[in-house]
């Protein structure tokens, strides 16, 4: 079981400073019929994008905060999350809070990514990004994570510069020959 | 059977050669078929690691699925991009007819080989 706190109100306001407030305003423009648990879920969502794959909730009081925080419209806001039944405090495991002002994926690595073939460097990017973000930073923390990044782009750009070379040198169409 | 045999050669030159699956492959299409439409990168690497308890790199695992592509075993569309993954789009890939015909000739293979083989195998089937 892993330990859990509260996050603090500076550690959220980190973490909201950097969304976009006109996607923000576009979903909460959407909102008239939506739920406070549906409003939440797009939190959740602009949160993963930031870093945090939190089995998050947020309280009222820490919703008025992002909201008055983001300057969107708090009357219409605070209509829908009236209606709605209240929600625990935000917890996230410690190696998440540690986690959640610094964890992007290093950049080194990254760079080394873009000598993988082109056909494929956009998706290979997306998913160990993915992975990165809603899965290793959460469960493992940053360091882990980072050393998780950096063992799976050596072994993703191994075996696909090698079947690069195969292809440039003929080698492959000699060791088809060989291997029947 | 026919569907697992490749037209090879020229013109005038018509033969057919059969087609054998590596195991890395098959465990890739075994995990297309498991996960349907939902089936990309990362997801066919996590499948493989927890079903069948194998370590793949996303490299292997997208080189694999290119040779798969190239033989017109599985197809490939992108997705729409997603947030979570810093705006890059996902390559979705579905089993095809052929593949699948492959897969099953290629199940059978295994199938019958082990058959009668249970006591050696330690109940392995």
């Amino acid at each position: 079981m892993p330990r859990k706190r509260a996050v603090g109100k500076s550690e959220l306001y980190a973490l909201y400073s950097g969304l976009q407030h006109t996607s923000w305003n576009k979903a909460l423009g959407e909102a008239d019929n939506l739920r406070q648990e549906q409003l939440f879920v797009i939190l959740k969502e602009n949160l993963r994008n930031r870093v945090v794959h939190a089995s998050a909730d947020v309280n009222s009081d820490t919703w008025d905060a992002v909201l008055g925080q983001l300057k969107i419209d708090t009357k219409q806001a605070n209509a829908v999350v009236a209606k709605a039944r209240p929600i625990p405090p935000l917890q996230v495991s410690m190696g998440v809070a540690r986690a959640v002002s610094s964890a992007v994926p290093p950049r080194f690595p990254k760079f080394l990514l873009l000598l993988i073939p082109k056909k494929n460097r956009e998706y290979v990017i997306g998913d160990l990004e993915e992975e990165f973000h809603t899965i290793l930073v959460p469960e493992y923390g940053y360091r882990i994570a980072r050393c998780w990044y950096w063992a799976q782009v050596l072994a993703a750009f191994v075996p696909m510069l090698w079947d690069q070379l195969k292809r440039a040198s003929g080698l492959a169409v000699v060791l088809k020959l060989l291997g029947g | 059977m026919l569907s697992s045999f490749l037209h090879c050669g020229g013109k005038g030159n018509m033969r057919f050669k059969p087609v054998y699956l590596g195991e890395f492959e098959q465990l890739v299409l075994l995990a297309l078929l498991r996960l349907g439409p939902n089936a990309y990168g990362m997801r066919i690497r996590h499948e493989i690691q927890e079903r069948a308890n194998r370590r793949a790199s996303l490299g292997a695992v997208y080189t694999t699925l290119d040779r798969l592509e190239a033989k017109g075993f599985v197809s490939s569309w992108v997705g729409e991009p997603t947030p979570e993954r810093g705006g890059r789009a996902k390559k979705f890939f579905k089993l095809e007819a052929r593949g699948q015909a492959v897969l099953n000739e290629s199940i059978r293979a295994s199938v019958n080989m082990t058959a009668g083989l249970e006591p050696l195998l330690g109940g392995v089937r």
